[in-house]
C-alpha cells in the first residue's frame, strides 16, 4: 500500500484530496504546513507527497520539495506540487526544485488519481 | 654745383702785406739814413769849420799874446819858435805873423804829415783856408798873427761819429724790420687762418672759425666770416634742396621727358627714358623722336600742337594724345603723350628746343583699367547687393550700387545714388541692429547685422548687411562698403528654429523625463533638470563636460548591484532600444533609457531617460495583484470544482454529501464575496472618491445602524457600543454607506479573529477636529510583521482558510477612509487584541475646510 502525504494549509482541500483518494489503496497522511510536512516526510517516508506551494509558515512547498530532494534518503519520494500559480515561471521553479509533477489548482480529482497512480506505479 | 673759379691766376701778383710793410720800413730807414747823412754832412762841415774857426781864434789870441813881444822885438826866430809850438797843435795848418805893416814875418805851414815848414806862401791845399787873425797891439799896429786851422781832423772825427750813427740807424732799422716782420708774422697769422678758412669755406660751409684768437679786429672779422659762413651754409642748403627738389622731380617723374627740336631730333632726355624706353638718356640725344614714337615726326608734332590747346601764360601749344611707342628692341606699348610746343626764340634756328614731349607708359594703366573693369564687372555679377557710401560727403550718400542691389531691393539703382543708406529702413527706423551698424561706422569698424529692410514696393525683407570701411592712405575710412544679402528665408528659418528651440527647451525643462545630449566627440553638452534630479548627479557634470565613459561610470556607480548598468552605445543602430537601469542611489529607481544617435547634423547623441519607478512598481503590483487574485480565486475553486467532480463521479453517502455541498457552498460564497470586494475596491480606486456622497452623518446613528446589521455575524461575541455622548451627537462629514461598509469590515475582522465570548467594543475619540471610531477586540492580535502587511491585498493573517476572508477587507477600509480625508490607525498585540480606529473629519470643521477648497470632489 502506497503511502501518500498531503501537505496543504487549507482544510477543505485536504478534505477533498482525502476524499478523492479514499477509494484507492493509499495510506493517507496530512500536514497543514511545510515544517510539519517535512517532519512527517522524514518520519513516514511516504511514496508520494502532495505539496501545496503557497503555505504560511517557515517553509513553503518549494522549500520543502528542495529539502527532500536534497536529502539522499528522502530523494526517492515522488512529489506532486499543487499550486494556484500556473504560470510557466512557476512551473519552472517547481521542476527546478525537483518535483515530479505540477498540478494547477483547481485540479480534477480524477486527474490527481491518475497522476498519483502513474507516479507510484513506476516506483 | 658750378661755381666761378677764383681768378687767382689772372690777378697780378700781390705782395704780401708783411713784405710790403718790411719794404716800407727798409725804404724809410734807408731814406732816413740818406737824409741824415746829407744833413749831417753839411752840418758836420759847418760844425767842423766853426769849431776850427773858434779853435783858430783861440789859438791866434794865445799866439798874439805870446808873440806881441817877440814881434815888437822883431825876434823872428823866437817868434818862429813860439809859433812852431803852436803849429804842432792839432788842426793848425798855417800860421802867419805879420808886422804892423803887413809884412810877413813868419810863415809856417804844416804838412799833411804834421811837419811844420816855414814857408812864406801857404801850401796849395791851404789856400782858401780862413785865417784867424789877431791884432797885436792896439789896432794892430804891432802886427797881427793869423792862424789857419784845418777842420779836416774834426771832419774826420765827425765822419767817424756819423758813420757810427748811420750804422746804428741801419742796425736799428734792421732790428725794426726784424721786429716788424715778427710782429706782422704774429699779427697776420690769424688773418692767414681767416684767409685759409675763407678758401675752405667755399668747399665746406659748415666750418666755423675760432673767434677768440688774435686781435679784436681779427675776432670781429672771424665773427663776420662765421655769419657769412652761416648765411652761405643756409644758402647752400636752400640751393641744395632746390637742386635736389628739381633733380628729385626729374627723377621721380615717371614720365619720360624729351626735348625735341623742330625737326624732331631729341635734344634732351630725362632719366625716366631709361625705364620707359629701355634706352639710356644720353644715347638718345641727336636721334629722331620717331624712333621712340613712330607716329611723331616734325610735321605731325606741328600739326598736333597746332590743333592742341594754347597756353597763354606760358606761350605754349599743348597737345595730349595716346599713341603707340616703341621700346628698345621694337616692342610696342601704349603710351600717353603730352606734347608742348614752345614759341621759337627770335634767334633760334630749327636746331633749338621746340617741343617738350612727356611720354607716359600706359601698359600698367591699361592693365589697371582692365582689372578695375574686371572688379566692377565682378561686383556687378555678385548675387549680393553691394553699395558704396562716401563718408566725406554730407549725409554719407551712396555713390555706387551694383545690379544685385537693384534686384534685391527693387529700387532702380540710379535712383538711389546720392541717397543715404538708411533709406531701406523705411519707417522702421528704430532697430537696435541699425543703431549698432551706425555705431560701427562711426567707430570705423566692420560689422554684420540683420536688418528689417523694405523694398521699393514696401515689402519687408530681412537683410544681412555687412559693412566694411575702405581706408585711405592715412588709414582713415573715407568710404564704406555695404554688402546686402537677402536672408529672409534664412531669417524665417532661424526664427522658426529659435521658436522651436524655445519650445524644445521648455519641453526639456518641463519634462519629467531626463534628456542628456552628447556631442560628436562624445562629450556631455546638455542634461536637463529632470535627469539630474532622477540620477542625483549635480549640475556640475555640465560644467565638467563629462565624457561618455565618465558618464557611464557615474551612472554605473549609482546602479543597484543586482542589475548591472548597461553601458551606453551611441551607434546609430542603438536607437529605439529601450534599456532598463535600476538605480540604488539617490533612491531606488527604475529608469528606461533610449539612445538616439543623429548620424546627420552635428552627430549628436541624445539619451532619453524616463523614470518608470512608479510604473514599474504599479506594473509589478498589478501583476502581483492579478496573480494573487487569480490564485485567491482559484483556491475556493479547488473545493467547488473538486467536490462537484467527486459528486458527479462517485456515489457519496448522504451524510457526507451534505458536508460536501456545504463546503462547496461556503467556498462559492467566499468567491462571491471576494469578487464583490474586488469590484468594490476597483470602483473605489478608479472613481478616486468621485462617487462619494458626503454629508453630515451623526456618529451615533452611523455606529448604531452598522452594529445593528452585524448582529447576525456574531457567534457568541459581545458587541459593546460605548460612545461618548458628545461624540454620538457629533456629526461626521462622510459618505454614510461607505463609512458603514468600512466599519462593518473592521467589526467583521474583530469578530473573526477573536474567540467567541470575548468582547468587541466600539468607542469614540476626538482629536484635532476629527472623530475616531475605535473597534477593539480581545482576539489573536497581530505580530509587527503581520501588522505591516495588513493593508496588502489578499493578505491574510490566517491563510489556513479556517477563517473566511478575502484579504481585501482592510484594503477597502483604507481606501474608503483615505478618500474621505480620514485615516486608519491600528494598534495590535499578538495574543492580546487589536484596536482599529477610523478617523473622520467632523462635519463642522470639514465644511469650513470644504469652503476653502475650490473644487470639492462630488459624485
Amino acid at each position: 500500500m502506497k503511502r501518500v502525504l498531503i501537505v496543504e494549509d487549507q482544510a477543505d482541500i485536504r478534505k477533498l484530496i482525502h476524499m478523492t483518494l479514499e477509494f484507492e489503496a493509499y495510506e493517507i497522511h496530512e500536514a497543514a504546513d511545510g515544517v510539519t510536512g517535512l517532519r512527517l516526510a522524514r518520519a513516514l517516508r511516504p511514496d508520494l507527497m502532495l505539496l501545496d506551494v503557497m503555505m504560511p509558515g517557515e517553509l513553503d512547498g518549494l522549500q520543502v520539495c528542495q529539502r527532500i530532494k536534497a536529502d539522499a534518503e528522502l530523494a526517492g519520494i515522488k512529489i506532486v506540487l499543487l499550486t494556484a500559480r500556473g504560470q510557466a515561471r512557476d512551473r519552472e521553479a517547481g521542476s527546478k526544485a525537483g518535483a515530479e509533477e505540477y498540478l494547477v489548482k483547481p485540479f480534477s480529482p480524477l486527474q490527481l488519481i491518475d497522476t498519483i497512480e502513474r507516479l507510484t506505479a513506476t516506483a | 654745383m658750378r661755381r666761378p673759379a677764383p681768378p687767382r691766376l689772372l690777378a697780378p701778383r700781390r705782395w704780401r702785406l708783411r713784405h710790403q710793410v718790411l719794404c716800407l720800413l727798409a725804404g724809410v730807414t734807408s731814406l732816413t739814413m740818406l737824409l741824415l747823412s746829407q744833413i749831417s754832412s753839411h752840418r758836420l762841415t759847418q760844425v767842423a769849420n766853426d769849431s776850427a774857426q773858434r779853435w783858430a781864434q783861440a789859438l791866434v789870441h794865445t799866439a798874439a799874446a805870446g808873440a806881441a813881444a817877440r814881434l815888437a822885438a822883431h825876434d823872428n826866430a823866437g817868434l818862429e819858435m813860439g809859433l812852431r809850438e803852436l803849429a804842432t797843435l792839432p788842426g793848425v795848418v798855417r800860421i802867419e805873423a805879420l808886422d804892423g805893416q803887413g809884412r810877413l814875418r813868419v810863415g809856417l805851414s804844416v804838412s799833411a804829415d804834421r811837419r811844420v815848414q816855414a814857408s812864406e806862401q801857404p801850401a796849395p791845399d791851404q789856400v782858401g783856408l780862413d785865417m784867424a787873425w789877431a791884432p797885436i797891439g792896439p789896432g794892430g799896429r804891432d802886427g797881427s798873427i793869423g792862424i789857419a786851422v784845418t777842420p779836416q781832423q774834426e771832419l774826420l772825427n765827425l765822419d767817424a761819429l756819423r758813420m757810427d750813427s748811420v750804422v746804428a740807424i741801419g742796425l736799428s732799422g734792421l732790428l725794426s724790420i726784424l721786429g716788424a716782420s715778427l710782429l706782422m708774422a704774429w699779427t697776420l697769422a690769424p688773418l692767414q687762418r681767416v684767409a685759409a678758412f675763407s678758401r675752405r669755406l667755399v668747399r665746406d660751409p659748415v666750418a666755423r672759425l675760432d673767434t677768440h684768437a688774435g686781435s679784436h679786429e681779427v675776432s670781429e672779422l672771424a665773427h663776420a666770416l662765421n655769419e657769412a659762413a652761416q648765411a652761405l651754409q643756409e644758402q647752400h642748403a636752400a640751393l641744395d634742396s632746390g637742386d635736389r627738389h628739381t633733380q628729385g622731380i626729374l627723377g621721380a617723374v615717371p614720365d619720360a621727358l624729351l626735348g625735341v627740336d623742330a625737326r624732331g631730333r631729341i635734344l634732351s632726355a630725362s632719366p625716366a627714358v631709361a625705364s620707359i624706353f629701355g634706352r639710356e638718356p644720353q644715347d638718345l640725344i641727336g636721334h629722331n623722336l620717331a624712333e621712340l614714337l613712330p607716329e611723331l615726326d616734325g610735321d605731325e608734332m606741328a600739326r598736333r600742337t597746332r590743333e592742341g590747346l594754347y597756353m597763354r601764360a606760358s606761350g605754349t601749344h599743348l597737345a595730349r594724345f595716346s599713341c603707340e611707342a616703341l621700346r628698345h628692341g621694337g616692342t610696342p606699348f601704349p603710351a600717353e603723350v603730352s606734347l608742348a610746343r614752345l614759341d621759337p626764340l627770335p634767334d633760334d634756328a630749327d636746331a633749338g628746343l621746340r617741343y617738350v614731349c612727356a611720354v607716359r607708359d600706359m601698359t600698367d594703366q591699361r592693365m589697371l583699367d582692365a582689372m578695375l573693369n574686371l572688379y566692377v564687372r565682378a561686383l556687378e555679377c555678385s548675387s549680393n547687393g553691394v553699395i558704396i557710401a562716401d563718408l566725406g560727403l554730407p549725409g554719407q550718400p551712396i555713390i555706387y550700387a551694383n545690379a544685385a542691389f537693384g534686384r534685391i531691393t527693387g529700387f532702380d539703382r540710379h535712383q538711389i545714388i546720392g541717397r543715404g543708406c538708411n533709406m531701406l529702413l523705411g519707417e522702421d527706423l528704430d532697430q537696435p541692429e541699425s543703431r549698432a551698424l551706425d555705431d560701427a561706422i562711426a567707430a570705423g569698424r566692420s560689422a554684420t547685422v540683420v536688418l528689417r529692410h523694405y523694398r521699393a514696393d514696401g515689402s519687408l525683407f530681412f537683410d544681412e548687411v555687412s559693412v566694411a570701411p575702405v581706408l585711405d592712405e592715412m588709414g582713415e575710412p573715407q568710404h564704406y562698403v555695404y554688402i546686402l544679402n537677402d536672408v529672409t528665408e534664412r531669417e524665417r528659418a532661424r526664427l522658426a528654429i529659435a521658436e522651436r528651440n524655445a519650445r524644445l527647451n521648455a519641453v526639456f525643462d518641463l519634462s519629467p523625463d531626463g534628456f542628456v545630449v552628447f556631442d560628436r566627440e562624445g562629450q556631455l553638452v546638455y542634461a536637463n533638470q529632470a535627469f539630474l534630479a532622477m540620477t542625483g548627479l549635480s549640475g556640475q557634470v555640465l560644467a565638467e563636460g563629462l565624457s561618455l565613459a565618465e558618464f557611464d561610470l557615474r551612472l554605473a556607480s549609482s546602479c543597484a548591484p543586482e542589475a548591472p548598468y548597461p553601458p551606453t552605445h551611441l551607434a546609430a543602430d542603438a536607437s529605439q532600444r529601450v534599456e532598463l537601469l535600476q538605480l540604488a542611489k539617490p533612491g531606488a529607481r527604475v529608469l528606461t533609457r533610449l539612445t538616439r544617435h543623429n548620424a546627420g547634423g552635428q552627430g549628436e547623441s541624445i539619451l532619453y531617460f524616463r523614470d518608470v519607478t512608479h510604473e514599474t512598481e504599479v506594473d509589478r503590483m498589478k501583476s502581483e495583484f492579478l496573480t494573487t487574485a487569480a490564485h485567491e480565486l482559484r483556491t475556493p475553486m479547488v473545493s467547488v470544482f473538486g467536490f462537484t467532480e467527486l459528486l458527479l463521479q462517485r456515489p457519496v453517502p448522504e451524510g457526507r454529501r451534505r458536508d460536501v455541498l456545504e463546503t462547496i457552498h461556503r467556498q462559492a460564497s467566499l468567491l462571491i464575496t471576494m469578487i464583490n470586494d474586488l469590484l468594490d475596491l476597483a470602483r473605489i480606486e478608479s472613481r478616486q472618491g468621485r462617487d462619494l456622497r458626503r454629508e453630515s452623518v451623526p456618529l451615533g446613528e452611523l455606529v448604531r445602524d452598522t452594529v445593528a446589521r452585524m448582529t447576525g455575524a456574531l457567534s457568541g461575541h459581545e458587541l459593546r457600543v460605548e460612545l461618548q455622548a458628545a461624540h454620538a451627537m457629533a456629526a461626521l462629514w462622510a459618505d454614510a454607506t461607505k463609512t458603514s461598509q468600512a466599519l462593518t469590515n473592521v467589526l467583521s475582522n474583530a469578530i473573526k479573529y477573536s474567540r467567541p465570548g470575548t468582547v468587541v467594543r466600539v468607542s469614540s475619540l476626538e482629536r484635532e477636529g476629527r472623530l475616531g471610531i475605535v473597534v477593539s477586540d480581545q482576539g489573536i492580535g497581530m505580530t509587527t510583521a503581520q501588522l505591516a502587511r495588513i493593508f496588502e491585498r489578499f493578505y491574510r493573517a490566517d491563510p489556513s482558510g479556517n477563517i473566511p476572508g478575502t484579504g481585501l477587507g482592510m484594503s477597502l477600509v483604507k481606501e474608503i477612509m483615505e478618500q474621505q480625508q480620514g485615516e486608519v490607525e491600528i494598534r495590535s498585540e499578538a495574543g492580546i487584541g487589536t484596536a482599529v480606529t477610523l478617523w473622520l473629519p467632523l462635519a463642522a470643521s470639514a465644511a469650513g475646510a470644504q469652503a476653502a477648497l475650490p473644487a470639492p470632489a462630488g459624485g
